[in-house]
Parts: structure tokens; sequence; C-alpha cells
């Protein structure tokens, strides 16, 4: 899965200028939007359509399709940004077949029993988990929100977790 | 005072105090606002519970519902549209003194959906390059 440029988690999904920027960075010409619930969801599906980069193509798909059409080869020949709402999504789709070489998380939201990772993003125990478990298994897992802003490793972040 | 004789209430949502702050400056214009409310999307706030506070404010209104959102592709415009499959709602991005005035000072209208179709011509007019260097 070598058209792989870049997968992100981010709990917005497709938003606005923080996408336009990385599809930048990366020099992406599709990208792929990982969620079982927008899948079904033709309306919202359609607003996240219209808010795609211009000149980009977007796909929305299940974890399970969009293993299934990254196996068969359906984007061999693109420049893909895989997005996932979530680090529970991200793993889904992982458990299911998906090869990945690095992960960003890019914002996981907010709530109560988060510990922030830098100034704008956090993590929770069960998302730790999870992570780590991914990161076990080979992935590069590293917490970015901006292209400006510099990595943090998942190691850094699991300290923080105390 | 509210400007307006249709039934109409005004909802800004904005990525911080934009939307209080625009909503003081079309006052400073149109003189006092009852019908335009702004919700302030804070940093830390996770979109669920901006969902519940635009919900609230939602619940509150009868009559027609005009949104503003400030900018397409942001939490605000789609927290918006995901409650527009169970809100009857309009909705405009790109928010700007222009359109906000243009709704608040309209004073009546006959049909709701041509209204906001006014609104948003007042929004694409206001965009105008006045003056360009030639260097």
């Amino acid at each position: 899965m070598n058209e792989i440029k870049l997968a992100r988690v981010d709990f917005r999904l497709m938003h606005g200028q923080v996408i336009t920027n990385w599809v930048k960075q990366v020099a992406a010409n599709h990208i792929l939007v990982v969620d079982e619930e927008l899948e079904k969801n033709q309306f919202m599906a359609q607003v996240y359509l219209m808010a795609a980069p211009p000149g980009i193509k977007v796909n929305i798909l299940s974890p399970e399709r969009a293993v299934k059409n990254l196996v068969a080869g359906k984007f061999s020949q693109k420049n893909l940004l895989i997005l996932f709402k979530s680090v529970e999504s991200v793993k889904e789709t992982f458990d299911r077949g998906l090869q990945l070489c690095e992960l960003q998380i890019g914002g996981l939201g907010s709530g109560t029993g988060r510990v922030m990772i830098s100034n704008q993003l956090s993590l929770d125990e069960k998302e730790a988990g999870l992570l780590k478990e991914m990161a076990d298994k080979g992935v590069e897992i590293y917490f970015q929100a901006v292209p400006k802003e510099p990595r943090i490793g998942l190691d850094k972040a699991l300290e923080k977790m105390g | 005072m509210n400007l307006n004789n249709n039934d109409l209430h005004i909802l800004l949502l904005t990525h911080g105090k934009a939307g209080e702050a625009l909503m003081e400056s079309a006052e400073m214009i149109a003189g006092e606002l009852s019908n335009v409310h702004a919700l302030s999307l804070m940093p830390g706030t996770s979109p669920e519970t901006y969902k519940e506070e635009v919900k609230e404010q939602l619940s509150t209104f009868h009559g027609d519902i005009l949104i503003f959102c400030d900018i397409f592709g942001g939490t605000p415009s789609y927290v918006a549209a995901e409650l527009a499959t169970d809100y009857k709602i309009s909705l405009l991005s790109g928010l700007n003194l222009a359109m906000l005035l243009e709704a608040c000072l309209s004073k009546t209208y006959d049909n709701f959906a041509n209204f906001v179709t006014k609104v948003k011509e007042a929004g694409d007019a206001s965009v105008v390059l006045i003056q360009s260097e030639n260097t």
C-alpha cells in the first residue's frame, strides 16, 4: 500500500484549511475518508464532499470496504491521504488488513480523563493502549496537528501519560 | 428590536468569538437586534458539546431559522449541517457583516428560501477588489 502518502486521525475529518495544508505538504491527489457512520449518512457525506480541497477526489468508505479496495489495488495509481475520525476506527481498519508504515495523530477531541500531549492534542488511556498495539506491530506513530509543528513520537506521548 | 416582521431567528456559529463581535458591529449600524444569537466554539470544546449548545438554542426558536457559520468545512459548519436533518434550518457559510445586515434589515419577506438566496447574494456582492496596486 505504497500509495498511502499520509494516514491521519482527526476527529474533524476533512477540516477546511488544515486538510488543504496537509494535501499540499504530502502532494496528495486523492482523499480516502474511512468512517462507518459517514458511509451510511448520505447527506453528511455530500457535505464533506463539497468541502474537499479544489481538484481533490474523495471517497468515503467503511473500514471493511476501504481495506477491500486498497487490497484490490483500486487506489494504486493515486497519491492517497487517508483520514480516520478516531483511534478506534484506524485500529479496526488496521486489524482488517490495512498496512501502515506511519500514522499521524492530528486531533482526538477533548473531554475529561484526557492528558495533553501538546497544546492542541490530547490522549486517553484507551487510545494509548490501541496505539501501542499498533506500534508494537511496526507502525511509526506520531502526534502533529499542523505541518509547521514538530512531530511528537508515541514514546514521548506515553511518557506524559505516566 | 426585531426589525423583521416575519418570525425570523438568526444564529451565528463561529470559531472563537467572531460571531459575538460581529453581532455588536451589526448593532452599531442597525440598533439592537433581539432576534440574533451567537454561539462561539472555543478552543477545547468538543464538536459534541458544541452540537448540544446549538441544539439547546434551536429549541428556543419558533419560526424561520437562518444559521450563519464562518467557514465552510470548519466544525461549526459540520455541526449545523448535521442538525439540518432534525431541524428546519437554512444554513449559509462565509458570514460577513454585509450578509448579516441584509438579513437583519430586510423588513419582511414572502418566501423564506428566496429571502435566504437574497442574503447570500448580498454576501457575494460584498467582496469587492477596491484597489489592486499595479507594480
